[in-house]
């Protein structure tokens, strides 16, 4: 079945990923490189549920990615706030 | 028939996916690596998850997986702009070509 290969490819862009999170010089570019690595995740739930053929594990994928974009912006806000000693 | 517009898409969405990732790898600059990296995966994302709704055929599954490509659309740029904002007011200075940074 062709979707498995589409998933063992995800799991490798998630490993490079990973590698990304963990060496990036700054921490925006951690900030970013976990951004696409949820997303690749969100791919992964959807994958998965498509193989199982159970139509509730999309709501994880859904909860994922609202979780995910709260969990960013209040993380990039709050690095700014601490660096912004001009304006504050 | 639907088989196979379905696994072309998903080639297509691998390909994407599999750009941004290169970029994200070979940049060094973090303002390039949000140019490549955040529009080529967005675009990849949502022509895999296209290829699963045509995979899937007309029912209730299909409709989840477009609530999802929905809220992709809305939420992902917003994200990226949000990390872009935050670095530049910061004072992340952008690089010239001579290696000198710009304050901001």
């Amino acid at each position: 079945m062709f979707v498995k290969y589409v998933l063992i490819f995800m799991v490798f862009f998630c490993i490079c990923m990973t590698w990304v999170v963990v060496k990036g010089p700054t921490i925006w570019d951690r900030l970013l490189a976990f951004n696409l690595l949820s997303s690749k995740v969100i791919v992964i739930i959807v994958i998965i549920s498509f193989l199982a053929q159970k139509s509730f594990m999309l709501d994880v994928a859904i909860v994922y990615s609202l979780l995910g974009f709260t969990g960013t912006i209040l993380f990039a806000r709050f690095i700014q706030q601490k660096n912004d000693k001009d304006k504050l | 028939m639907r088989d196979i517009a379905g696994n072309i898409l998903l080639v297509m969405g691998i390909v994407f996916i599999s750009f941004g990732v290169f970029g994200e790898l070979r940049y060094k600059d973090l303002y390039s690596r949000i140019l490549v990296a955040s529009k080529v995966d967005t675009v990849g994302l949502l022509t895999i998850l296209s290829g699963m709704i045509i995979k899937s055929g007309f029912n209730y599954f299909s409709f989840k997986i477009l609530l999802i490509v929905l809220i992709c659309i809305v939420t992902n740029p917003m994200s990226t702009h949000s990390i872009a904002a935050s670095a530049f007011k910061s004072g992340y200075g952008l690089k010239r070509r001579g290696g000198k940074t710009i304050d901001t």
